[in-house]
């Protein structure tokens, strides 16, 4: 009896010594795997991935390419690009230094690129800078403003006169539901814009708005320095005699700029504003009616032609001086729809 | 069965076993851990390298410029010298760069770097060449555009440096996740084969200690004088075992032993018994004999006295006679002790029926019949004397015929036979037996017997032979005679 007690007591410690092998084993042997799996996972991360080569090589060179307006334009132009497999660099972008439309262009003919979209203007050092990428057989396709002195292949830009008739057709909306049916519009014009575009599209307001009582003026917003642009815009409100009842902004900054001068003097309401492009803040004071609406460029479609001209001229030779981009009207009415979009492209 | 396989290891293969399984494990875990940091060191260095190699790109680059400027300074040929030196180095450098168009960023702004690179070495040597022509003015402007290249190139290492420093930066992340990953689990292991180390050890220790206190309970139960536990039971094949085993034998032994010691320890004491019992029966025979010899010395000087008077006055049978008894009492001084021969004992019956027969006048007739061979025999003192006394006593002393008493002394194969015959008035077989059984009374003996009783001889004989039929009365039954027979063992080179 006793001894049968003894050997169950020595069976259960055999069990016991068994168990705890068993168990150390499990645990090595379930820790290597684990961390294995942890490898695996930093690994992933390290692992080369395997990289599309592109026939060709385009630069994309603005003014200022942090703007969600260029951001939208380039990721158009990609899009595009990666349909013709080539490649589109957003040079601001790529390096750290901050240097001028001109010194990128130069970089970009340095590099040998086959293909330069800049954003130009009617500069004479920019002239020069499209003229020497084009004597050294690299087609210039310049985008939003154009530099009609130098020898570029294509423009893709918006039909300023067009552009101009559509400001036009807003001012009178904000003009017919306003007592008493008077106004000062001031458009914001840019000092540094030599070209014509801003012309073209002045007169395309002042077309429309011909038989109204409403005094038309240009205003120059100073961009020489980083910050006069926030700077003249607030002058407007403070130093300028006869007082703005809309306000016609022709780009994003400007835009943006008016209206926070419009909420900080709190003349909401009292001012009018037609901006340009449909960035979130934007559209946010759309739905809350402080700017009355906004005229926008399909951004993606504008890169996307830069890049089909770019291809164009690379595969025939030759390609259409002129691509002009859609415009959009965003305001109280369409404004959700947009604000969804928005969220939807954040997400 | 598992049990049996686990109880028939040894504990030193069982310790081993342990050991061995836990130490292969840990050297398994640090061989993995080695392994696998070696594995991310190297991924880590891979990380840098690219940082290193644009690092020295730079550097190679800026030799370039600054021996260029260098050379344009003072124009000599050791700056010139430099300056190829140093283009040669950034041209290997930029060599291995890549030049594939990818959607890899980082290979993009390599391309970059290359073509901006080789534009810039072209101006560079065109701008030392006109250095060399003297075209001051060449020479000027292509400085000038090489600075700015050399400007370009510089914000472009820098900036793909600084890009892959940052893509690194995530990379070293993921590294030091998995390296903290494996401090983890490596030391979770380390633990669970510590605690399980521990657990092992305590189950041996347990199988080793149990069955060794058991042992030790049961060996200080034997300690105390208890022989009569229980065996123990052996469990294993092990060491344990063994000492289990060998303690049962043990215990065995010890009772075995125990006993066979009590045994001899009887056999002792009764031979002690025996030897004190005859001295006994000597010390009562002497004292016996000395009550009635008062004082032999006395009276055996006396005798002598009176033998050599007698021989002076010519009395030569009373010579012998006085001769002769003072023989008898000189054997009962001198043999007071113990074992004497066959033929003294002879002597002394002879002298004692030569007395008698001087006493009753020739009235006895003895006859001896010894076989002389064996008359050197050892046999207790007074053996024969208190027998013929007997004889003499109760036997022929009153009868009207002829007494006569032989004694013979022959050989029966390995056994001596001493036989004192008469044919006197003889013994009932109850007396014989009485006297066999030594409880014939004191009452029965005779007034003037001698003093020393044929029992006394009997147990002297038992005690001396050591064996009890060693004494035989034989009688045909009233006056029929009576035969005493002795019976000696005769030692094996007599036969």
């Amino acid at each position: 009896m006793e001894k049968k007690k003894r050997l169950d007591e020595n069976k259960k410690l055999f069990l016991g010594a068994a168990a705890i092998l068993a168990f150390v084993l499990l645990v090595t042997i379930g820790g290597m795997v684990f961390f294995k799996q942890q490898v695996k996972k930093a690994a992933q991360a390290l692992e080369e991935t395997e990289y599309r080569e592109y026939d060709r090589y385009y630069a994309m060179i603005v003014e200022d390419a942090d703007s969600p307006f260029w951001q939208e334009v380039y990721a158009g132009a990609c899009a595009q690009a990666e349909e013709n497999n080539v490649c589109v660099e957003l040079l601001n972008d790529t390096l750290e230094e901050e240097y001028s439309r001109e010194e990128l262009t130069h970089i970009a003919i340095e590099s040998q690129m086959d293909g330069i979209i800049v954003q130009a203007d009617e500069s004479e050092e920019l002239t020069a800078c499209i003229d020497e990428a084009v004597e050294k057989g690299i087609p210039v396709i310049t985008v939003l403003g154009d530099n009609t002195s130098g020898h570029r292949q294509s423009f893709v830009g918006v039909g300023s006169y067009n552009l101009g008739r559509e400001y036009g057709r807003q001012v009178i909306e904000i003009y017919q539901n306003r007592e008493p049916a008077s106004g000062k519009v001031y458009v914001l014009m840019d000092t540094k814009a030599e070209d014509s575009s801003q012309n073209i599209l002045y007169s395309g307001i002042q077309e429309t708005l011909e038989n109204l009582d409403i005094s038309l003026e240009m205003y120059a917003v100073n961009n020489e320095s980083r910050f006069s642009v926030e700077e003249s815009i607030r002058d407007l409100f403070m130093n300028v005699e006869e007082q703005p009842d809309i306000i016609i902004c022709l780009d994003e900054l400007n835009t943006s700029c008016v209206y926070q001068a419009v909420v900080d003097y709190n003349r909401v309401g009292e001012v009018g504003i037609i901006g340009y492009y449909d960035s979130e803040d934007i559209l946010r004071a759309i739905e809350r009616k402080v700017i009355h609406s906004t005229i926008t460029v399909n951004t993606a479609q504008m890169g996307s032609y830069c890049v089909e001209a770019l291809c164009e001229f690379d595969e025939v030779g030759n390609v259409s001086e002129y691509f002009t981009v859609d415009i959009q009207l965003v305001n109280a009415d369409n404004v959700a729809a947009y604000l969804v979009q928005e969220e939807a492209d954040e997400k | 069965m598992k049990n049996n396989l686990f109880g028939k290891i040894s504990i030193q293969t069982k310790l081993a076993v342990v050991f061995v399984f836990t130490s292969l494990i840990i050297l398994v875990v640090n061989l993995f851990m080695y392994v696998n940091i070696n594995n991310m060191v190297n991924r880590m260095d891979r990380v840098y390298q690219g940082n290193l190699r644009l690092n020295e790109l730079n550097r190679a680059l800026r030799d370039v410029q600054d021996n260029m400027t260098e050379y344009l300074n003072v124009k000599n040929s050791d700056t010139l010298e430099a300056y190829y030196r140093s283009v040669q180095e950034y041209t290997a450098y930029v060599d291995r760069l890549s030049d594939v168009v990818s959607s890899d960023a980082f290979g993009r702004m390599e391309r970059n770097i290359k073509k901006l690179s080789e534009n810039y070495l072209e101006l560079t040597n065109q701008t030392v060449e006109a250095k060399r022509g003297r075209n001051v003015e060449k020479y000027n402007s292509r400085y000038e555009s090489a600075t700015k290249m050399y400007e370009h190139i510089s914000t472009y290492i820098y900036s793909l440096n600084n890009e892959q420093f940052n893509a690194n930066s995530a990379n070293y992340e993921a590294l030091s996740i998995s390296l903290r990953s494996l401090e983890l689990v490596s030391n979770l292991i380390l633990v669970a084969v510590i605690i399980s180390n521990i657990l092992l050890i305590l189950i041996l220790t347990k199988t080793i200690t149990s069955p060794l206190k058991t042992l030790a309970d049961t060996a200080d139960e034997v300690a105390e004088g208890n022989f009569e536990v229980a065996l123990l039971p052996v469990q294993s094949q092990d060491e344990i075992g063994i000492v289990t085993r060998a303690f049962n034998t043990m215990v065995v032994n010890i009772r075995e032993y125990i006993e066979r010691i009590k045994k001899s320890m009887e056999l002792e004491r009764e031979m002690k018994e025996r030897e004190l019992l005859m001295e006994t029966h000597l010390k009562d025979a002497q004292l016996k004999y000395l009550q009635a010899q008062i004082n032999p010395h006395f009276l055996f000087n006396t005798l002598n006295a009176g033998a050599q008077l007698a021989m002076m006055e010519g009395a030569d049978r009373t010579y012998e006679y006085i001769q002769n008894m003072a023989d008898f009492f000189r054997y009962n001084v001198k043999k007071n002790n113990e074992t004497v021969t066959l033929a003294e004992e002879i002597e002394l019956v002879d002298n004692y029926i030569y007395i008698l027969n001087v006493r009753f006048s020739g009235e006895i007739h003895f006859e001896k019949k010894v076989d002389k061979r064996y008359t050197y025999l050892p046999v207790p003192s007074m053996l024969l004397q208190p027998i013929v006394e007997n004889s003499v006593n109760y036997g022929i002393r009153n009868i009207d015929w002829e007494g006569k008493i032989t004694l013979s002394v022959y050989a029966i194969e390995d056994t001596l036979c001493i036989s004192i015959k008469d044919n006197g008035i003889g013994m009932s077989q109850e007396k014989i037996d009485k006297i066999m059984t030594s409880r014939l009374k004191e009452a029965d003996l005779s007034q003037d017997s001698n003093g020393i009783g044929l029992d006394n001889v009997i147990g002297r004989l038992r005690l001396f032979l050591k064996t009890e039929d060693n004494l035989e009365i034989l009688s045909g039954g009233k006056n029929q005679g009576t035969e005493v027979r002795i019976y000696l063992p005769i030692p094996d080179e007599n036969i």
